[in-house]
């Protein structure tokens, strides 16, 4: 993958690495990770859920058993080997930049 | 309530879910809805103030952007998957499946729509034109409204800033500002906040190496940066030890400075800078976005206090403002009552401060700081909001009309494709589809109107009022005025539609309209809408001449002095190297002469605070055998220091005694200069020259404190002069008038220079400039205005919205104007046998040309009485806004009402003299 990934994608992948959710817990877990920062809104979570299954970075997954909050069966996905290759690829170019920054002493003091 | 707000904002998204392709909506359609459900309520808990506007605004972004991604993306799957379906079965070249039928519909009435209105360009460009105008207003007024009124203040969780400060509205100081015991008991005795602040905005005397500059500055206590959750963008903010006398020399530095006067220098911090003539050390640099309340800060430096400034003595010596963050949870009248308890228990304290503090009517105020920032401003904006709304609908009225006229004309058109096979339902959409595409190309050209306008924001000083410099437009805002124009675009096509629905095929076919007799309902809705135009029309430009009428009040008003040929502009004196009374008082005698001695200006002087700069001083004074009734209040004059021929220079009258002169001098007996409105209370009827006054005692001193005291200053009343506005034209009368003292007799460090002079203002600035420099080159001599700028300036607050509101007031005559000659002229068309029929039997032309002209009038004249009601229910919203004139006044009212009414007789003549030039003959045989 050469291109770079939205950054919500890449959240959204993120938030997918180690853990199977559904699209509610993704929004939770990449607003609370980002700080409130990022906020998902269901179209820009969904579209992306569909565009990275199409892509194949993502796939759904069997709803875990005891898993149904609230009515409604929601769909659970989880991370493809490709879709972890992209988000480790996107990981590795920030931190690169992030290490290039450090080197500039721009982050020198500052939340490390 | 929760449950029906919840409710609806489901159907509202739904609504919005539409716009993804069927097959995304079946997948994932419901789950989406819980998740806006989620996402709403999270907005909502975040920021409960106006959350539903944010979540629909929100909402919308996100549908409009990924709906299209998606579609976008699903189509190129498709093709992809159909391409490959067609090769693999049937070879390249197959026309597409039954399913790829379904968008050419909406494409095809694209087409046709846009066909329709490009054959109608005068049609089209009224539309388009309207809508520009009455959207592109919305849109400046509405972004302006959303920065400065709805927007939170750009500080994370901004609803919980205070603004906290004393109020002694009896004494003439109903919004003072703190002290620093005040601040020292506060930190103790109000656990409802996480943290509290003093601040004050100054400037400061920079020394670089090409010469002193004066800077922006803003002095604060550490806990102000904590408070913000404001993080340095390099090195760091203040901590807690910067604010300890001789640790305190400390600076931080704004993005801006750092890389115009230190070239983005990384090593920046720990460098010295000289500040006031003093070193300081950059601890930090602060990132572009971060403002508090001002934009064009460039220094920040803590605040120390030494331990005397904490003391009781220094009670009620306000020189700080103070701003607060509650503990999540904590409310306003926590604050307040926390406030209550520290003030009776001082109270408690100082039993001989009681009663004074009492009959001022002291207490603490704590109040949201973001509304609070833009209270004086709110209600202006608001009238401008409405008044914007009115001319929308005025402009939508004149649509509306239009559509009427135009859905009958293609009456025909439509009757022959429904008789061809288009059912009525297709006929609709294809309307729909024609003025919803009219609608959103005057969004669009709007929203391009509104930006434009918005760019004059600077020149029309609007960018000078509180938040003026946060004004833009969001993409929120945008949105939201792109869908009031869909909404109005929707509204009108219903017009057409219901037409269609009540499409009689027989009539039609055979002719269009059959005389008037047929459309008597809906002549009489135009006639209704019309009418209902003139009335928002009035109103309209009935608030915008009571605004005016007040400007001009407000521009008559005396300020007390001779603004013309008066230059001004500040000097201070860094402490550091005039450290005494002796070292300011040689610099301002020397520095005097030489302005003095420039050819071409008259007189100069100083003062250490000039009227209309913004600054103000007052200080408690008492006059000598002056009884006070049970339950009077000390009251708190503005206190003024000036130089010899202040008076003189700004021609200021004297009502009796002296001007101060060179009898004043640091050895002579104290002498002060009392205003008329000081002279009138303290020795009503009285002669004042020769009265004795005196200071009162300090707070923490035992003794009756409006008795005079061993450390009472005392001073001889040497002359009584005119009152002089200080704060602005339209100052309240609240205002309990001012003293002089002698500045030989004071030390001063920071004061204006004054000066009359036949010099242009570059000329003379330069000139004074050039002589400052020659005293001491260290000082800069800054803030230079005519004295008739700034007093021009302090009128931005009215100016602004008085021009708006003309501007909408205009606007809104002319689509009135417009309205009711397009009502009529559709009349005398639809009416033209009928009018041939009366000619034929003897009717005059003067009679045909009166009876349209009654018509008109009638609109009008029911329109002016709707539009006085009007007035007087808006009254009530705009009185705060006006100065010397009546919210009915009668000379506004008639004024405008004549201009009105003239304008709509030459609308209504056209039409009517159009009647009167009926021919009977080709009337009733061309039909």
């Amino acid at each position: 993958m050469k291109d770079t990934l939205p950054e919500h994608w890449f959240h959204i992948l993120l938030a997918l690495a180690g853990q199977e959710l559904h699209g509610l817990a993704i929004t939770r877990e990449v607003f609370d990770r980002t700080g409130g920062r990022l906020h998902l809104w269901p179209g820009m979570l969904y579209g992306a859920l569909k565009q990275m299954t199409v892509r194949g970075y993502v796939a759904e997954t069997e709803a875990p058993a005891d898993a149904a909050p609230g009515g409604g069966r929601p769909r659970f996905y989880r991370l493809t080997p490709l879709g972890r290759r992209a988000c480790a690829a996107e990981a590795e170019r920030y931190a690169r930049i992030v290490d290039a920054a450090r080197a500039k002493r721009l982050l020198k003091g500052t939340r490390g | 309530m929760a449950d029906s707000r919840f409710s609806l904002a489901t159907a509202f998204y739904r609504v919005l879910l539409r716009a993804y392709p069927r097959p995304f909506r079946a997948e994932f359609g419901e789950e989406m809805e819980r998740a806006f459900a989620a996402c709403a309520a999270r907005e909502r808990r975040r920021r409960p103030r106006f959350a539903a506007a944010r979540i629909a605004g929100r909402a919308v972004a996100d549908t409009a952007r990924h709906a299209c991604q998606v579609r976008v993306e699903a189509r190129r799957t498709r093709r992809r998957a159909r391409h490959s379906f067609n090769i693999a079965l049937l070879g390249p070249g197959t026309p597409p499946s039954r399913q790829g039928l379904r968008m050419p519909h909406l494409l095809n009435d694209l087409r046709f729509a846009l066909r329709v209105l490009l054959k109608n360009r005068s049609y089209t460009a009224t539309v388009l034109l309207t809508l520009a105008i009455c959207i592109g207003a919305n849109a400046a007024i509405f972004a302006i409204v959303q920065s400065v009124l709805l927007r939170p203040l750009p500080v994370p969780e901004a609803d919980r800033l205070v603004n906290i400060f004393n109020s002694y509205p009896n004494a003439g100081v109903a919004r003072a500002s703190n002290g620093v015991p005040d601040y020292v008991d506060r930190l103790q005795g109000m656990p409802c906040m996480e943290e509290l602040a003093l601040y004050r905005r100054a400037s400061a005397t920079v020394g670089f190496d090409d010469g002193a500059e004066r800077l922006p500055a803003v002095q604060a206590t550490p806990s102000l940066f904590r408070l913000l959750r404001a993080r340095a963008a390099l090195g760091n903010i203040f901590q807690e030890a910067d604010a300890q006398l001789g640790n305190h020399l400390k600076v931080i530095v704004s993005q801006g400075l750092w890389q115009t006067r230190f070239g983005s220098r990384p090593d920046i911090v720990g460098q010295q800078m000289r500040i006031n003539g003093v070193q300081r050390t950059i601890v930090g640099v602060m990132p572009a976005d971060f403002q508090f309340l001002w934009a064009d800060i460039n220094l920040w430096t803590p605040l120390a206090f030494a331990p005397e400034e904490k003391s009781d003595e220094r009670r009620h010596s306000n020189n700080y403002q103070m701003v607060g963050r509650l503990k999540p949870g904590a409310s306003v009248e926590q604050a307040r009552e926390q406030l209550g308890a520290i003030n009776a228990f001082n109270d408690e304290r100082f039993p001989h401060f009681r009663q004074v503090l009492e009959d001022a009517g002291f207490r603490t105020e704590a109040v949201l700081l973001q509304p609070d920032l833009v209270r004086e401003i709110r209600p202006v904006l608001y009238l401008l909001w409405g008044g914007v709304l009115f001319v929308l609908l005025i402009g939508a009225v004149n649509i509306t009309n239009l559509a009427f006229v135009r859905s009958s004309a293609r009456q025909r058109e439509l009757a022959t494709r429904h008789a061809v096979g288009a059912g009525i339902g297709r006929l609709a959409t294809q309307l729909i589809t024609e003025t919803m595409l009219l609608a959103a190309a005057g969004g669009v050209a709007g929203v391009l109107l509104g930006r434009w306008a918005l760019a004059l924001v600077p020149s029309l000083g609007l960018d000078e009022m509180p938040r003026g410099h946060e004004i833009r437009m969001e993409p929120a805002t945008i949105a939201i005025i792109l869908g009031l124009s869909l909404a109005v675009g929707f509204l009108v096509s219903l017009v057409p539609v219901v037409r269609v629905w009540r499409l009689n095929l027989n009539l039609a076919l055979r002719d269009e309209g059959r005389g008037g007799t047929a459309s008597r309902r809906s002549m009489m809705a135009r006639h209704a809408l019309a009418t209902a135009q003139v009335g928002f029309a009035f109103l309209l430009l009935i608030g915008a001449g009571l605004l005016f009428a007040s400007f001009r009040h407000v521009l008559g008003v005396d300020p007390g002095f001779t603004a013309d040929g008066v230059i001004s502009g500040a000097i201070n004196l860094p402490g550091a190297r005039y450290p005494d009374g002796g070292a300011t008082r040689s610099f301002q005698q020397r520095a005097l002469e030489r302005v003095r001695a420039i050819p071409g200006i008259e007189r100069a002087s100083l003062i250490d605070t000039l009227p209309f700069s913004g600054d103000s001083s007052d200080s408690v004074i008492l006059a000598e055998g002056y009884v006070m009734k049970p339950g009077e209040s000390l009251i708190s004059p503005f206190q003024n220091n000036v130089a010899e021929g202040y008076f003189e220079t700004l021609k200021i009258r004297l009502m009796s005694g002296r001007y101060f002169d060179g009898r004043d001098t640091g050895d002579s007996p104290s002498a002060i200069i009392v205003d008329r409105k000081l002279a009138e209370r303290f020795w009503p009827g009285r002669d004042s020259v020769g009265r004795r006054m005196f200071t009162i005692a300090r707070p923490g001193s035992s003794q009756d404190i409006t008795k005079p005291g061993p450390d009472s200053r005392w001073f001889t009343v040497v002359g009584v002069v005119d009152d002089v506005k200080v704060l602005g034209l339209a100052e309240e009368d609240k205002r309990v008038g001012a003293y002089y003292f002698p500045l030989t007799q004071q030390q001063v460090s920071s004061f204006s220079i004054v000066a009359r002079t036949a010099l242009d203002a570059d000329t003379a600035a330069g000139a004074i400039r050039r002589e400052i420099a020659a005293v001491d080159p260290e000082v800069p001599f800054y803030n230079v205005r005519m004295m008739s700028e700034r007093i021009d300036e302090s009128l931005t607050n009215r100016r602004m919205p008085m021009l708006l509101a003309m501007a909408f007031g205009i606007v809104a005559l002319f689509l009135s104007a417009i309205g009711i000659y397009g009502v009529l002229a559709y009349q005398v068309a639809q009416r033209r046998r009928e009018i041939g029929i009366r000619m034929a039997l003897g009717s005059s032309v003067r009679a045909v040309f009166g009876l349209v002209l009654a018509d008109g009038a009638k609109i009008v004249a029911v329109g002016l009485a709707l539009g006085l009601a009007g007035a007087m229910v808006m009254g009530s919203y705009i009185e705060s806004q006006l100065f010397g004139v009546d919210a009915l006044d009668p000379m506004v009212i008639g004024a405008v009402g004549l201009v009105l009414a003239i304008v709509s007789f030459v609308a209504v003549t056209i039409p009517a003299r159009r009647a009167a030039r009926v021919n009977p003959v080709s009337a009733l045989a061309g039909e």
